[in-house]
């Protein structure tokens, strides 16, 4: 069971957060999440996702890695 | 069946926060509804097995300047996205995605109303009917959605009307997307893809029950 996946148009598994992200980049927009285990069964949480994000330095929204 | 885990309990600071919500829009008397996937889980007879890292809200145009003062209140940063708007806090990651008197699919345009007098309450929020939800999943069909729904179509203890379902499609006139979405389901069905999703997801195999949820969904398109 691979430890990533992302959700975007399709929802695809990747063994490493850089694959994932490699891949979410291309896939806009797209929500990381990683996989851990409790009683045996899979749970998900999100870690990052390539999406709307207000940039504070720039004063307005912009669609990045967060 | 047993009940399948999925997501990290996290999800319930998202409710919770939810609800605060839904509870201070109701104070100022707004039409609000919670969509999306927290709506969805209201009526899976194990929650857990989906819910969503994030929250769609649907808000009325003359509500909207009020819910986004409630919002910034209580920390987020509001902005508008066009088709939706969205309220972020960094502080503890919780977005708020709102969409504004309809539900647009940013990957295609389509635009889907529901009836405000069919919003009904489940789990103390104001959610569509089921029908209305199937209907918008159909329409966005990224495989996500696609599974969703056949996870609903798997539980034969979720009630859902296939005239109702028609209706509701017909009304929004959007019976192109949604069979477009049900043939999808059942393309990701036959090839085997869906049960790949569903184990990977739940940590397990999906048995016979996409094969049930796809003779759930045939009689669904028959109504299109």
């Amino acid at each position: 069971m691979k430890r990533y996946m992302v959700d975007a148009n399709r929802s695809v598994a990747f063994d490493t957060l850089d694959e994932a992200k490699a891949f979410a980049k291309h896939n806009f927009p797209a929500i990381i999440l990683e996989r851990t285990e409790a009683d045996g069964k899979p749970s998900w949480r999100e870690v990052l996702r390539f999406d709307w994000h207000w940039n504070e330095a720039r004063g307005e929204p912009v669609i990045e890695l967060w | 069946m047993r009940a399948l885990a999925c997501y990290d309990h996290t999800v319930k600071a998202l409710l919770d926060e939810l609800a605060v919500i839904v509870a201070a829009a109701r104070l100022r008397k707004l039409r609000l509804a919670v969509i999306g996937a927290c709506a969805l889980r209201t009526y899976l007879s194990s929650p857990d097995r989906r819910t969503s890292v994030d929250a769609d809200v649907l808000i009325t145009t003359d509500g909207l300047a009020s819910l986004e003062a409630l919002l910034v209140e209580r920390g987020y940063r509001v902005y508008d996205l066009g088709a939706w708007h969205r309220a972020e806090r960094n502080a503890d990651r919780l977005v708020i995605d709102i969409a504004v008197d309809r539900i647009v699919d940013v990957r295609s345009f389509q635009p889907y109303m529901i009836a405000w007098e069919a919003v009904t309450e489940r789990a103390s929020l104001p959610v569509p009917r089921i029908e209305d939800l199937l209907a918008q999943k159909l329409v966005s069909a990224r495989e996500k959605d696609l599974l969703d729904v056949l996870l609903v179509a798997s539980d034969a203890s979720i009630p859902v009307s296939a005239n109702g379902f028609g209706e509701a499609v017909e009304s929004n006139d959007v019976e192109v997307p949604v069979a477009r979405g049900l043939l999808e389901a059942q393309a990701a069905v036959q090839s085997g893809r869906m049960a790949q999703l569903w184990t990977e997801r739940f940590g397990e195999a999906p048995g016979r029950a996409l094969d049930i949820a796809l003779e759930r969904l045939m009689l669904w398109k028959e109504k299109l």
